[in-house]
């Protein structure tokens, strides 16, 4: 629709489309004719505005038309606008339009003031050695941390558009040289596809771009941090941001990664490869634990040590509960203590320890209701989770039903869940890559950063488990033996 | 419609599951309705097998730290029928699989023991690893024993023939597993220790527990007061350093105390071992010896020379002068350090006279104490079909042994 | 989707040992005495020259499926006749493992609760891996392989302390007739070099595959052999009253006696491997099936027939030596004839225009 040249009518047309209240126009005189800026109240720096825009239009004295008024404001991040949708969507991203009687044609200004977080350090991915900063909820300042580590004009960003409503900035970065073409194609089609009305968070676009929607196990990995991200991108993965989110997506992932903590990197190798190992060790009790416990006593009494079977069928006498129903009833509770101590408020946290502590981990043994191993095993089992903070709600999910089954048919019946589970995670995907690698598929170059942690110079090489252009990372010196 | 279905097939697995799991209810037996025996003694009553259990009892945790226990018994034709009359009567379920120690009564002594034991050997709930001894009369007497080491004499018991005996040399260490494969070798040929029970007045014991006054005797006594009211009076300890030699299942002699220790030297490794020397001179005095005998290598051969069978008994060890009955001069304490060639010579003698003696004395009742048939099948296979009939009486002993000094 | 090299080495180290040490020991020490590992040995070899004939028709027919070459070779009918016959003799294989794992399942873990419901979800894993198929059991499998090397791994450090060689003496003494009936009786447990022919035309084309695999099925063989001869050397002439080897070995070793039975994570993992083992006869007699019928629907075959095994274990679950003999009877002669003679005579084939491998290897 062609924009009409009546300042009046301009405005007419843009308040039917732009009704809210916040939505301030404001008329002014350029060489004696109408002009008008239209622009939100919340998000605009009007300070700025009346400074750099109105004041440098009001006493403009060259020619009038759109091109030289947009050169006579003193901003350089100005752009011309095409149609009266346009506009509107530059307005209501926090960029003042300019509208002048006689002229067709309009401009926006990027005048955008919103109150972000500062950067700080995210709460999931704390480090005692290396970098601090977290990304917030702005995408630009989370691309201006990437880019900070990454100064290579390699480092592409594409910019997309996600969410029909909520109009969602969504970036997504790579670096050319590394990343694989055929990916970069796969996550522009896949976010191409997303037809949904808002995206309030990086998790809904993860989400739906996941090939298995329903799977227990992520195919999106996600981090907090920029000096993660610029590893990961690295590495050949593609990055993806989201406006108003500080949680940055990367593709593909492998189930590995979770077990990678940056800190593993900073630290020297030794050390790392003991925390790996103490990880590993950490996921395996608090998934089996708590089933082995209740299936012993169950089913298999002969697992269990005799001096240990002995406390065992002490602490359970006069427990009224079967050892399965003990456990399951002990892990609901604290799942509903964990669940309460994230939502309670922070100054209602000590009494929810109190009661956690002392009524249940007391007072319940001395009630006769659980029994303190079993207390114990769940105590053990669920610190231990936190090893692995990014897998933790879908290990407690696993560990439930692990513990179910475990209850229900033994031992043998957990053998064959972890059977199931290693087949489904076999045949799963993301964006083509195999979530087990390099496990299954079996990639022996790349086990050097697994369990077991290589030092730099050992990693010479990217991984092979993800499609990469460039697989060189380190070259040794010359002279070096 | 397929992710219907999937879901569907989902939903009710995991129902199923969540219902076995809240009810367990598929002849499942209860933790608390099991009794944890870990020692079994079988007796003959008569035409009928005793079988007498000893029971872990667990209690509260607060309580004393030691595991109180008691015994139970049942009599039936068979073993089995026996400990199944136990649960009949106790309404436990007799777990079998933490019993460390079979004892066998006298009685059951007089006849081939593997008939009696075959039921551990078949049955998959006991291990085979469960330790064998044999009791001077009642194997019940020795579940009963308040012995001054343990709660449980069954503990006191495998403590002897099971930590205690894999180092010292005095004790014959036998599994139900070692006794069956000897017992089906072409030498028939099995040991087990004999379990005497020597009693002692309370108090006399150094270390234990201070007789009756402790809280744990007194569980001991009321769990075992009808079976041995004796036993609140004194402490009874365990000693064996007897070994029972069996030929086809059947006893035949008995080892004493040194003849099982140069038993133990042959056949592994020991690190505690001590022979007396009567008699001999040690810094120019004639005194007795004691000789601490270490990293023993022993070696068994059998040859066949001109076609009789030879068997090559070759015993090296380390000695050590532990302890003599005179006062040694300082010269001597240092000398003595280094054992003296006539000591070492006069220990190699005593050494070799034994073991002469004790083959002897092993093949007059057609004992296979060295496994000789067994020797002769597998390394001399084709003499086997020939000799095997005269392999025990036709073999020749031929005996070396080297001592030599710690240095 | 293609296997790769490495998938098929590590699937036959996986599969050869997790199934071959649970009863069949006890069988070879029946019949051959001290001599067991010798009939295990003449078994591997006869398999190491089914997988020899097995390479060689894959080279033949390179980038061909084993239906695909009789198709073009005999016609679309009597591949699919083949493929049908295929078919039942996988689904009858899978019985007698079962039912063995089943008996090891309640007899060396589940002392409390000898009930049959424990096994039954074994079927529900089958049932799962018949559903997806060869690659992902052949994915599987790498895996199970770190689970069932480690299982081997911590029952060779635990039982050797209890071995004596001495028990393997007189070697070769034993009568070679009764030498080869364990090795006859002993043949129901293999085989498996078979499965090779049922990947062909979707092996991907690798350098060094043939030696690979060859390297991989020896060294799997190697593991058996040990074992026997290890088994042989901890029981001597007991070796015969041990069933299930694998618990048994282990539980000699001082080290348990202070830590418990730490040896049951061994048999738990070799437990693992041994479901995919159990699950591959399943899988294949899907594949071979949807290929005969010429539809690719693989959920009511995969039903049908982990429902038909379900029943079987359910009802003659206490019938081991009874499914035995019959196995024995009948089942040994058609296995020698489909395992052994008819993939051998696939060699026999006329490579034709039309069959001729797609790409050199």
């Amino acid at each position: 629709m062609k924009s009409s040249k009546s300042i009046d009518e301009k405005l007419s047309r843009i308040k039917k489309i732009l009704q809210s209240d916040d939505v301030i126009t404001f008329e002014f005189e350029v060489q004696k004719r109408g002009a008008a800026v239209v622009y939100v109240d919340s998000i605009t720096d009007k300070e700025t505005l009346a400074e750099n825009v109105i004041r440098p239009l009001s006493h403009f004295n060259g020619e009038f038309n759109v091109k030289s008024l947009s050169s006579a404001v003193e901003l350089a991040a100005t752009q011309a606008c095409e149609s009266e949708g346009e506009l509107c969507s530059a307005v209501l991203d926090g960029k003042p339009c300019l509208l002048f009687d006689g002229l067709s044609g309009f401009f926006s200004v990027d005048l955008k003031k919103f109150d972000f977080r500062a950067v700080a350090e995210p709460p999931l991915q704390t480090v005692i050695k290396g970098p601090r900063e977290g990304f917030n909820e702005s995408i630009k300042t989370n691309l201006s941390l990437i880019r900070r580590r990454i100064k290579s004009p390699r480092l592409i960003i594409k910019n997309t558009v996600v969410g029909r409503l909520s109009q969602t900035a969504v970036s997504v970065a790579y670096v050319e040289t590394l990343a694989d073409g055929g990916l970069i194609d796969e996550v522009m089609k896949r976010l191409d596809e997303i037809d949904i009305d808002s995206v309030p968070d990086s998790s809904y676009i993860a989400k739906l771009m996941c090939q298995k929607k329903a799977s227990l196990f992520k195919q999106v990995n996600t981090a907090e941090k920029p000096d993660v991200i610029a590893a990961r991108l690295m590495e050949g993965r593609v990055a993806i941001l989201v406006d108003g989110s500080p949680i940055v997506l990367t593709v593909p992932y492998l189930l590995i990664e979770d077990f990678q903590n940056p800190e593993d990197y900073y630290a020297s190798t030794l050390r790392s490869n003991a925390t790996r190992l103490v990880r590993l060790a950490a996921v395996t009790v608090s998934v089996l634990l708590p089933a082995f416990y209740v299936a012993s006593q169950l089913f298999h009494l002969q697992f269990i040590p005799l001096n240990f079977l002995l406390t065992i069928v002490n602490s359970i006498k006069g427990i009224p509960m079967s050892p399965s129903f003990e456990m399951f009833f002990i892990l609901l509770i604290f799942e509903i203590l964990n669940e309460a101590s994230i939502r309670m408020p922070k100054y209602a946290g000590m009494a929810l320890s109190v009661v956690g502590a002392l009524v249940l981990g007391d007072t319940a043994v001395r009630a006769g209701i659980v029994s303190s191993p079993a207390i114990l095993i769940m105590s053990m089992s669920a610190i231990s989770l936190y090893t692995v903070p990014e897998l933790v709600e879908t290990l407690s999910l696993i560990r439930i039903a692990l513990l179910v089954i475990a209850g229900a048919v033994g031992v043998y019946g957990v053998i064959l869940a972890i059977v199931a589970l290693v087949i489904y995670l076999s045949s799963l995907e993301s964006f083509s890559t195999p979530v087990l690698a390099p496990f299954s598929p079996l990639v022996p170059g790349d086990l050097k950063d697994t369990f077991y942690l290589g030092s730099l110079s050992e990693m010479a090489y990217r991984p092979k488990s993800i499609k990469i252009k460039n697989k060189r990372r380190y070259s040794p010196p010359k002279n070096a033996e | 419609m397929r992710h219907f279905v999937k879901s569907k097939i989902l939903l009710i697995i995991v129902a199923a599951v969540f219902v076995l799991y809240l009810s367990n209810d598929f002849s499942l037996l209860d933790i608390k309705e099991t009794a944890l025996i870990v020692a079994l003694g079988i007796d003959k009553d008569g035409d009928e097998i005793e079988v007498t259990a000893q029971l872990a009892v667990p209690k509260s945790s607060d309580q004393a730290a030691n595991t109180p226990g008691t015994t139970v018994s049942g009599k039936g034709q068979t073993v089995a029928q026996a400990l199944e009359n136990i649960g009949v009567r106790t309404g436990w379920y007799p777990k079998l699989s933490f019993c460390n120690v079979l004892v066998l009564g006298e009685g059951i002594l007089h006849g081939n023991v593997m008939e009696s034991i075959d039921f551990f050997i078949r049955t998959v709930k006991l291990q085979d690893t469960a330790r064998l001894c044999a009791a001077e009369k009642k194997a019940k007497d020795v579940l009963t024993a308040a012995s001054p080491l343990d709660e449980l004499s069954a503990f006191s018991l495998s403590k002897i023939l099971q930590k205690d005996g894999e180092s010292s040399s005095t004790v014959t260490i036998t599994s139900l597993r070692e006794f069956s494969m000897g017992y089906y070798s072409k030498s028939a040929f099995s040991m087990m220790p004999l379990v005497k029970i020597i009693e002692e007045k309370s108090g006399e014991s150094e270390g234990g527990a201070k007789g009756s006054d402790s809280p744990t005797a007194s569980a001991k006594k009321a769990s075992s007061s009808k079976e041995a009211p004796q036993n609140a009076q004194k402490k009874q300890i365990f000693d064996a350093t007897a070994t029972l030699l069996f030929s086809k299942g059947v006893p035949v002699c008995c080892l004493n105390k040194t003849q099982t220790m140069i038993l133990q030297l042959s056949r592994r490794k020991v690190t505690e071992a001590t022979v007396e020397l009567k008699q001999t001179e040690f810094d120019g005095k004639s005194a007795n010896v004691f000789l601490a005998l270490r990293q023993n290598r022993g070696r068994l051969k059998l040859r066949i020379i001109n076609g009789r069978p030879t068997l090559d008994l070759r015993l090296r060890v380390v000695a050590k002068i532990d302890d003599t009955d005179v006062t040694t001069t300082p010269s001597g304490l240092v000398s003595g350090y280094v054992v003296p060639n006539n000591i070492l010579r006069d220990a190699e003698r005593l050494i070799s006279d034994a073991y002469r003696e004790m083959f002897e004395m092993t093949r007059a009742c057609d004992c296979d104490v060295f496994e000789i048939a067994d020797k002769l099948y597998r390394t001399q296979n084709r003499y086997y079909a020939a000799l095997k009939d005269v392999a025990l009486q036709g073999t020749r002993l031929e005996i070396k042994v080297v001592a030599k000094s710690f240095k | 989707m293609t296997i790769t090299k490495k998938q098929i080495c590590l699937l036959f180290m996986t599969v050869i040992p997790s199934t071959k040490l649970l009863i069949l020991p006890t069988v070879y020490a029946h019949y051959a005495a001290q001599d067991a590992w010798l009939a295990g040995a003449i078994n591997l070899i006869l398999d190491a020259m089914l997988l020899v004939v097995l390479l060689a028709v894959i080279k033949k027919f390179n980038g061909k499926t084993f239906f695909e070459v009789l198709e073009l070779s005999l016609g679309k009918w009597v591949a699919r006749a083949v493929y049908m016959l295929y078919a039942v003799y996988f689904a009858i294989s899978a019985v007698l493992p079962v039912f063995e794992h089943k008996m090891f399942i309640e007899i060396t873990l589940y002392e409390t609760a000898p009930s049959v419901l424990t096994f039954l979800p074994f079927f529900l894993i089958s049932f799962y891996f018949s559903l997806k198929g060869i690659n992902a059991t052949a994915r599987t499998g790498e895996i199970l392989f770190f689970l069932t090397a480690s299982a081997f791994l911590l029952i060779t450090f635990l039982s050797l302390g209890s071995a004596r060689p001495y028990y393997l003496r007189p070697m070769l003494k034993n009568p070679v007739f009764r030498t080869l009936k364990a090795s006859y009786s002993g043949l129901l447990w293999h085989g498996q070099p078979l499965m090779l022919l049922f990947f062909a035309g979707r092996i991907k084309t690798e350098k060094r595959f043939r030696l690979s695999v060859i390297t991989s099925f020896a060294a799997a063989a190697f593991v058996c052999v040990f074992m026997y001869a290890l088994f042989t050397c901890i029981y001597g002439d007991i070796a015969v009253r041990q069933i299930y080897a694998l618990t048994k070995m282990t539980k000699y070793a001082i080290a348990l006696s202070n830590v418990g039975r730490f040896d049951y994570v061994a048999t738990l993992l070799v437990t693992a491997g041994a479901t995919l083992t159990l699950s591959l006869p399943f899988v294949l007699a899907v594949d071979c099936f949807t290929q005969a019928i010429g539809r690719d629907k693989r959920l009511v075959p995969a039903l049908a027939l982990n429902l038909c095994a379900l029943v079987l274990v359910a009802i003659y679950h206490m019938r081991f030596r009874t499914v035995m003999d019959l196995f024995e009877k009948f089942f040994i002669p058609a296995m020698i004839a489909l395992v052994y003679i008819l993939p051998t005579c696939t060699l026999l084939l006329r490579r034709t225009s039309q069959n001729a491998p797609l790409c050199k290897e």
